[in-house]
This record gives C-alpha cells, sequence and structure tokens, in this order.
C-alpha cells in the first residue's frame, strides 16, 4: 500500500474516534441534548440532563476507548511476540481464565471481602494462563501449538465456568456469574472507570516501550538475542504488560471477545506488517471498533439491549474462519 | 594480530547429551576463519555459543579478554553481528526496515533513526548492493536476496567480527560468491574486523577463510591453514570421502565415499 494511503487511512481511523464518541454519548434509551448537556455539566447546574451524561455516557464511552485499546493493543503484542497472526487474548484462553478466576471469587462469595478482589483474581486468572501457555509450547512455538494450547485452556476454563454456573447457590449469584462470559459495558460508572484505568495505563506503559523487541522478533528470537535484546526480561515485561490490560478489561467488562484478534489484523497492512508500529495502530483501531460496537447495540431496536461481547462476536466469529482460510498454509 | 574471541574448553549438552567437548579456539583480527566438518559435528551450536545466543556448560569465553558475562547485551551486539542459517523473516516486511533492524543495538527508545544510523544504513546498503531491492517486501525476494539483505542488514550494525552460520547453502554460484566476497571485504576493511564463517562449501573454504578448524562429533580435531585441515587424510577420515583437490584454485571434488 502507498505511503500516502495509509497515512490517509490512519487519518480517518484517528478522525473516527470524536465521530464515534459523540454519537455514543447521544445513543442511549433517553434522548439527550448534548450542549445543554454540557453547559449544565460545566456550569454545575444539577439537571437530569447533566447527570445521565456525567454518571452513565461518559463513564461508559471513556471505558469503551480504554477497554477497546487494551483488548487491540494486547493481541498486537501477543501476534508480534509469538510470529502468529491467529494468536489472541480469547483464542489462546487468557480472557477466558480471567473470567473463571473472576466467577470462583464470586461462587464463593469472596467478591464481598473487598472491591478489589474480582478484579485482582481476573488479572491472576489472565496471567497464570499466559505463563502456562508460553512454559507448555517452549522454545517451538509453531501456529499450531499454540492455537491447540489455547483451544484446550479455553475448553478447560469454559467447563470450569459452567460448572459454577450449574451449582450457582441463587439466582443472583447466577446472573453475576452470567455477566462474566458475556462482554459488556452497560451499567458501568466512573467508579469502574477509575478502578480500571491505572491497571490498563500500567499495562499499556509495560508493552509500547517493546516496540523495538517486537520488530526485531520478526528475525527469529536467536537474531533478537544477537541484537542485544534481553529476551526474558523483554518477553515478560510484555506478558505482564497482556495480563494487566486483560484483568483490567475483563474485570470490569467481562469477555468482549475478537477485538484483539481482529484489529491487528485489519491495520498490519497500514504499517508495512511491522510489529512494533502496529501497537500504536492498533490501539487507536481497538477504542475506534469497541467505541462503534457499543453504540450499535444501543441503537439497534429490542426490548433488551444487547451485550457488546455478542456483537464482537458475531463479528469476529466469521472473520477467524476467513483467517483459518487465507492462512491455511500456516496450520498444516 | 592480537586475539579478538579466545574459548578455554567450552562444552555444551543437552539432555545429557554431549553436543560440543573442550573447544578451544581464538579469532585473530583482520582474519577470516572457517568452521567445517560433516552434519552434526555441532558448528551451528559452536557459532551460537560464540554469538552469545546460548552459554557453554563449562569453560569460558572471552572478546577482548573480557568474560561475555562482564559485557553488557547491548555493547556486545555493538561489536558482533549474527547471521542465522536461511536467515528467517517471520512477517513480510520491507527490506529498509529488516536493514533498519540492524540498528537495534544502538536505539533504545522510541526515538526516530539518528543521522549516525541514517549513515550507517546507507553505507550497508551500498556495500552490498541493494538498492534496487528498497521498496520490495522480503518474502518476494529470491533466497540470494534474502540473504543479501540479511548481510546488509548486519553491516549496518558496524560490526567487528561477523558470525556467520553457513551464509551460502543453498545459494547459486553466483551469490554464493557474492556474499564470501563481501564478507571477506568487510574482514579486510579494518585491522579490528574478524569474521568467522560456517561452511559446507569445502572449496570456498579453502579459497576464502585464511585459517579452518575442522570439528568431528563435537570436537575440534584438525585446525590451521587450509593445506593442513583440508588433506586427503582428513577428508577421507572425517569426511568418509576421496576428492580430486586443488586447493590453490579452491577446487575440491569430491569423487566417490570411502
Amino acid at each position: 500500500m502507498p505511503k500516502k494511503h495509509q497515512q490517509l487511512y490512519f487519518g480517518l481511523l484517528l478522525l473516527s474516534i470524536p465521530v464515534f464518541f459523540l454519537w455514543h454519548l447521544i445513543s442511549g434509551p433517553t434522548e439527550l441534548s448534548l450542549i445543554s448537556a454540557f453547559t449544565d455539566l460545566l456550569t454545575g447546574n444539577a439537571s437530569t440532563d447533566a447527570l445521565i451524561l456525567s454518571e452513565i455516557r461518559l463513564p461508559r464511552a471513556l471505558l469503551a476507548i480504554c477497554i477497546g485499546i487494551s483488548l487491540a493493543l494486547s493481541g498486537a503484542a501477543l501476534q508480534g511476540l509469538l510470529i502468529n497472526p491467529l494468536a489472541s487474548p480469547d483464542l489462546l484462553g487468557v480472557s477466558q481464565s480471567g473470567v473463571l478466576v473472576a466467577v470462583l471469587m464470586l461462587y464463593y462469595g469472596l467478591a464481598s471481602l473487598s472491591w478489589f478482589i474480582v478484579p485482582l483474581a481476573a488479572m491472576s486468572g489472565a496471567l497464570i494462563a499466559v505463563a502456562f501457555i508460553f512454559s507448555l509450547a517452549g522454545k517451538y512455538q509453531g501456529a499450531l501449538t499454540i492455537i491447540l494450547i489455547g483451544i484446550a485452556i479455553n475448553a478447560i476454563t469454559s467447563a470450569m465456568t459452567s460448572l459454577a454456573l450449574n451449582f450457582a447457590p441463587n439466582p443472583f449469584a447466577l446472573q453475576e456469574i452470567y455477566f462474566w462470559m458475556l462482554g459488556s459495558l452497560s451499567n458501568r460508572s466512573s467508579n469502574e472507570l477509575f478502578f480500571a484505568l491505572p491497571f490498563m495505563l500500567l499495562g499499556w506503559i509495560l508493552i509500547f516501550p517493546r516496540k523495538h523487541f517486537l520488530d526485531a522478533m520478526s528475525l527469529g528470537e536467536d537474531t533478537a538475542l544477537s541484537l542485544g535484546f534481553n529476551l526474558k526480561k523483554q518477553k515478560f515485561l510484555l506478558i505482564f504488560g497482556v495480563a494487566l490490560c486483560i484483568g483490567a478489561s475483563v474485570a470490569v467488562s467481562g469477555n468482549i471477545s475478537f477485538i484483539g484478534l481482529m484489529v491487528p489484523h485489519l491495520l498490519r497492512p497500514l504499517v508495512n506488517n511491522e510489529p512494533g508500529r502496529l501497537l500504536v495502530y492498533s490501539a487507536v483501531g481497538g477504542a475506534s471498533l469497541l467505541l462503534l460496537a457499543d453504540t450499535l447495540v444501543q441503537n439497534i431496536p429490542g426490548p433488551q439491549e444487547l451485550q457488546v461481547g455478542v456483537i464482537t462476536a458475531a463479528l469476529g466469529g466469521p472473520f477467524f474462519l476467513f483467517l483459518i482460510f487465507k492462512n491455511r498454509h500456516l496450520l498444516r | 594480530m592480537s586475539t579478538l574471541i579466545r574459548a578455554n574448553n567450552i562444552s555444551w549438552q543437552i539432555n545429557h547429551v554431549a553436543i560440543l567437548k573442550d573447544i578451544n579456539l581464538e579469532l585473530r583480527s583482520g582474519e577470516m576463519l572457517g568452521i567445517i566438518g560433516p552434519n552434526g559435528a555441532g558448528k551451528t551450536t559452536l557459532l551460537k555459543l560464540l554469538a552469545r545466543i546460548s552459554e557453554p556448560f563449562t569453560g569460558s569465553l572471552t572478546l577482548l579478554d573480557k568474560p561475555y558475562s562482564e559485557l553488557e547485551p547491548y555493547n556486545f551486539a555493538k561489536q558482533i553481528a549474527y547471521l542465522e542459517q536461511n536467515a528467517p523473516v517471520n512477517w513480510p516486511l520491507l527490506v529498509e526496515k529488516v536493514i533498519e533492524l540492524g540498528r537495534s543495538p544502538y536505539q533504545r527508545s522510541y526515538k526516530k533513526l539518528s543521522k549516525k544510523d541514517d549513515a550507517a544504513i546507507k553505507k550497508a546498503i551500498n556495500a552490498t548492493g541493494i538498492e534496487r531491492l528498497l521498496g520490495r517486501t522480503i518474502s518476494t525476494l529470491s533466497q540470494g536476496e534474502k540473504m543479501l539483505v540479511a548481510l546488509c542488514r548486519v553491516f549496518s550494525s558496524e560490526p567487528n567480527i561477523i558470525l556467520a552460520d553457513e551464509p551460502i547453502a543453498a545459494l547459486d554460484p553466483y551469490h554464493q560468491l557474492l556474499i564470501m566476497e563481501l564478507l571477506q571485504q568487510q574482514t579486510r576493511a579494518d585491522q579490528h574486523n574478524a569474521a568467522i564463517v560456517v561452511l559446507h562449501d569445502l572449496g570456498h573454504a579453502a579459497r576464502f577463510c585464511d585459517r579452518l578448524l575442522l570439528m568431528h562429533e563435537g570436537k575440534i580435531v584438525s585446525s590451521g591453514y587450509t593445506e593442513e585441515v583440508l588433506s586427503s587424510d582428513n577428508l577421507r577420515e572425517f569426511y568418509k570421502i576421496n576428492c580430486y583437490s586443488d586447493l590453490k584454485q579452491g577446487i575440491i571434488q569430491p569423487l566417490d565415499r570411502v
């Protein structure tokens, strides 16, 4: 793709964020005049519009941006690290593991001990899964091995999560657990945003500076080592960053799937396949896509609002099939 | 002539099987040292130890009399460059991006390439003559062109020492000569330069290398100038072949198996 076109597409992508952001703000069950809501908010006039904006719509839109960044960034980081276009947090079972550990906390009632138990559980679940994948795949991280390990982890964690659902002590617990399985951004307040943001920020700070390392990994581990990179340290920081991003996202939104797989893939042609530059592009693309998806669920008519995880999965499933078809030579 | 790399009694094993046993070698400034030997002799493993990709189980390695362990990875990478067998590139990157990666030891932050980086890259491109490949994707190149790009990447990091693992295997005769000539030029370009090249082509080893090490079953069984190492006795004993050879012309033609 010529450089001019690449810049144009990236410009459009950047521009899409404020557009989708505004569209997201005006979407919802009640009509909202943005201008009057913002003026009320700034002048301290406690009108209904100002309340809706500050307590419901703004946190949700900002959360969509942050989670979109985190998911897509993690996907790009994992694909670069494993040199595998099919890697992503949800396909590798990282998100599911976060969900499982969080559900276990809910199931045993430990969640009520403190506000940070569930998010912490989600993060440790994600971290355990990534560590497990890397130790099992070892030095020969072929496309097939990694995907198979991911399928196995997904199967195990889904089964255990279903088990918890089966034995859920009461309908309320059942509902709460169910929430973890379908990602959603509805009814989130600024509490969730302020809780998740520091962990996500730390994750971003760990992932973004690994740009050169991911580029060097394109030449294989041995050559990356010979170029002066401390492989163990770089890998650890990257994996830890991914676990923080995924853990924090799962903690406040449940499992929103396929963003981490789709976004890096769609944007790779814009960066000439460079895994390093892809990080920033994916972050922007992830924010844009999740904002759009979450705006769509609010605008699709129906008795009940759709879960945004359902929309991303509905888009992502066929996309994944397409990817498998395109990369089938890798999977032989 | 000073010693650049020195290996003292290094050994390496995997799953309790010894791959390298008590290897001693030294790389002197200004020389091109060839490592030869039949398949499975441990040549690649030895080169990886010298490139600090793996660590020896026993023994010590020094660069300019400093133990490897005392050298910062980035500083080590500025002095020693490693050219992997087949020079894999896992994403379809642009040629210029691959070359730019040679500057990795000098790039530690998010900053763009400095003027010094650009100058080094330009020099490497001129030296290897691959201007015509710029703007192309690595996956569209032939094996010979890929190896030229990899060599250009190695040159761009301006190393004193190049460690190359079978750089001319699977290349046509034109590219075999070109790559060997470029490696030799680089070795001769500065009195502090040197190279170690793992080779299967004994003719090229005889013609381009100043000294040779012959490996067999994890040991160095012969070392010295080409005439001594490539003697008919050695070829018969370790390669199990009879050859017609004219070492001055760089010709070693296998005739039959022993």
